[in-house]
């Protein structure tokens, strides 16, 4: 490009940039690499290498671990991370996930519970409780960490936690709890609202087919 | 603040010395407090607070308070003074419209991008402290192109250096990188550690050669700048590498670059705002920095950090986006405002 050709003016000049560096992005947009789990597992497996006292790097090396499908070693990097930074939430909620998959609902129950006894401000620590006691049909116990998550749930973003819309897990949790009551109506209308907010998630879509197949509604909606 | 290159050619004779007093930005007690160790009193006052409340709260005091309230004097300065206003009214009226345009779409369609202007932040920061270097060599009258190209060097070498060698650092970079779809090659971290160290040690060997040959020239030497250098890069290294508990160690380099950016708004904008005594478009900009209105200034940096802070929970993408807008903006004025080769701004240092 000839700088004669370039725009003369400066609000020409300024649009040009914006247009230019919006096209780049446009087609980085496009074209945007998917991660590939094994290279971002080398990636992070050098990273913690290099930084071997810095726990957010071992709670990244967890995740990577747990995107390749290899929960045991994803515990280990986890716990690692832990041993490090008793308080890192990221590592705790990770480990969390890992146990689950590995060790199923009670170990990570358990191990959940203790951490988020000792951290009270841990949001995304109800969150996962109240699907472990849903899942495990505790559902009193399950109540007041869904309430919660209703009443404090935003969106939320974290590299361990990826972007999680929390309002729209506070109302399937929601709809899971009076599903699980057998509050049909109820349930009906969480998993609305939560359609009404992602109108692509697939587990309100899940539910909502599942409760409409059964029988004529019972009642009105009431809150959790 | 910024600055672009030196000032003047390379002088031929020996410039008559500048008494230490008219080498100050201000007064001795503000250049020592707020200038060269502003850097010492950002890292007391964050771990002094870290000694009463949490670490992760004085942070988000911290970015909150200050790292976004410092963003209003550079408006205050771009909009509010009529000259300024008038040498880039292009440029301070097409680009936040077309930044506020950009933000939105990319918040829209992926906002993890957005995060990758952390570099810009970490540039920012050392091209205030090089800003600092050229009102010194300015004020001492020790101008020249070479100096000022091995000022530059030897802040990026050693502030990359630092950052390569900071486990935070590294990891905030290689997750945004990650994040937004850029896998780095494994090696690029041993490889810019060893580079930017390899470089740095060579740019500060020549830099102590060029300040024995402009002793033996009887050419003068901006001590002031070299000591801001030793503060800055000092608490650098022990905020980024030394420091264990990593939620202090952003605050305390966001702590000291904005008290020095404060307080040098003020203290420029009120030499400026006495001479525009009388002139049209200027009596906001008069009225917050004229004498004995401090607590203006003050309150109006003070309002924008409560503000965001307050209505964070309500509105947090809002918020966030209006914060980062406000923050790019302030990175790019800043590398026009406050030039030290326009003699317009010298004349007020």
């Amino acid at each position: 490009v000839k700088l004669g050709a370039l725009p003369a003016s400066e609000p020409l000049r300024i649009a040009a940039f914006f247009l230019v560096v919006g096209s780049a992005l446009v087609l980085f947009e496009l074209n945007r690499p998917q991660p590939d789990a094994e290279a971002t597992l080398v990636f992070w497996q050098d990273h913690a290498a290099r930084h071997p006292d810095f726990a957010l790097a071992h709670s990244r090396l967890g995740l990577a671990y747990q995107a390749a499908g290899r929960d045991d070693l994803a515990r280990d990097a986890y716990e690692r991370a832990l041993a490090l930074e008793p308080d890192l939430e990221e590592a705790a909620i990770g480990l969390n996930n890992a146990l689950r998959r590995s060790a199923g609902r009670a170990a990570s129950l358990a191990q959940l519970e203790a951490y988020a006894a000792a951290h009270p401000d841990c949001l995304v620590c109800a969150y996962n409780l109240a699907a472990d006691h849903l899942a495990l049909g505790a559902l009193e116990r399950a109540r007041p960490l869904v309430e919660r998550a209703l009443r404090e749930g935003g969106d939320a973003s974290s590299p361990s936690y990826g972007e999680r819309d929390l309002r729209l897990e506070a109302l399937l949790l929601a709809g899971r709890y009076h599903a699980a009551r057998g509050e049909r109506a109820s349930a009906i209308s969480y998993f609305e609202a939560a359609l009404a907010r992602d109108p692509e998630s697939r587990a309100a879509k899940r539910q909502l087919a599942q409760l409409r197949a059964q029988a004529p509604l019972d009642s009105q909606p009431t809150d959790p | 603040v910024s600055a672009g290159n030196a000032i003047a050619s390379r002088p031929t004779l020996s410039p008559p010395p500048i008494v230490p007093r008219a080498q100050l930005i201000g007064s001795p007690a503000f250049d020592a407090v707020f200038v060269i160790g502003s850097p010492l009193v950002g890292l007391a006052l964050v771990l002094g607070a870290a000694q009463w409340i949490a670490p992760a709260r004085v942070e988000e005091y911290v970015l909150s308070f200050l790292a976004v309230g410092h963003h209003v004097p550079t408006f205050l300065r771009a909009y509010g003074d009529p000259d300024e206003r008038a040498r880039s009214r292009a440029r301070l009226t097409w680009v936040p419209a077309g930044l506020v345009l950009l933000l939105v779409a990319l918040n829209a369609v992926d906002s993890r991008l957005l995060a990758l202007t952390f570099v810009w932040d970490q540039y920012h920061f050392v091209r205030q402290h090089y800003g600092f270097m050229r009102i010194y060599d300015a004020k001492a009258r020790a101008i020249d192109p070479l100096d000022a190209r091995l000022d530059l060097w030897l802040c990026f070498s050693w502030f990359i250096w630092i950052v390569s060698e900071s486990d935070l650092y590294s990891y905030v970079y290689a997750s945004h990188l990650v994040d937004a779809g850029m896998l780095p090659p494994a090696w690029l971290g041993t490889g810019i550690r060893n580079a930017a160290l390899a470089i740095a040690l060579a740019v500060t060997l020549r830099y102590a050669l060029r300040l024995r040959e402009r002793r033996r020239l009887g050419l003068p030497i901006a001590w002031l700048k070299l000591a801001l250098t030793a503060t800055t890069y000092g608490v650098w290294y022990v905020a980024y590498v030394a420091i264990a508990d990593f939620t202090l160690s952003y605050a305390i380099s966001s702590c000291f670059h904005c008290l020095q950016y404060d307080a040098f708004a003020w203290h420029y904008n009120r030499a400026k705002a006495g001479a525009l005594a009388g002139r049209e478009g200027s009596r906001v900009f008069r009225a917050v920095h004229a004498p004995g209105r401090l607590w203006i200034y003050v309150a109006c940096i003070a309002s924008y950090g409560v503000l965001s802070w307050a209505l964070l929970a309500a509105a947090p993408t809002a918020v966030l986006l209006v914060n980062r807008c406000t923050g790019l903006l302030h990175y790019y004025y800043d590398s026009f405002i406050w030039r030290v080769r326009q003699p317009e701004f010298r004349r007020h240092l």
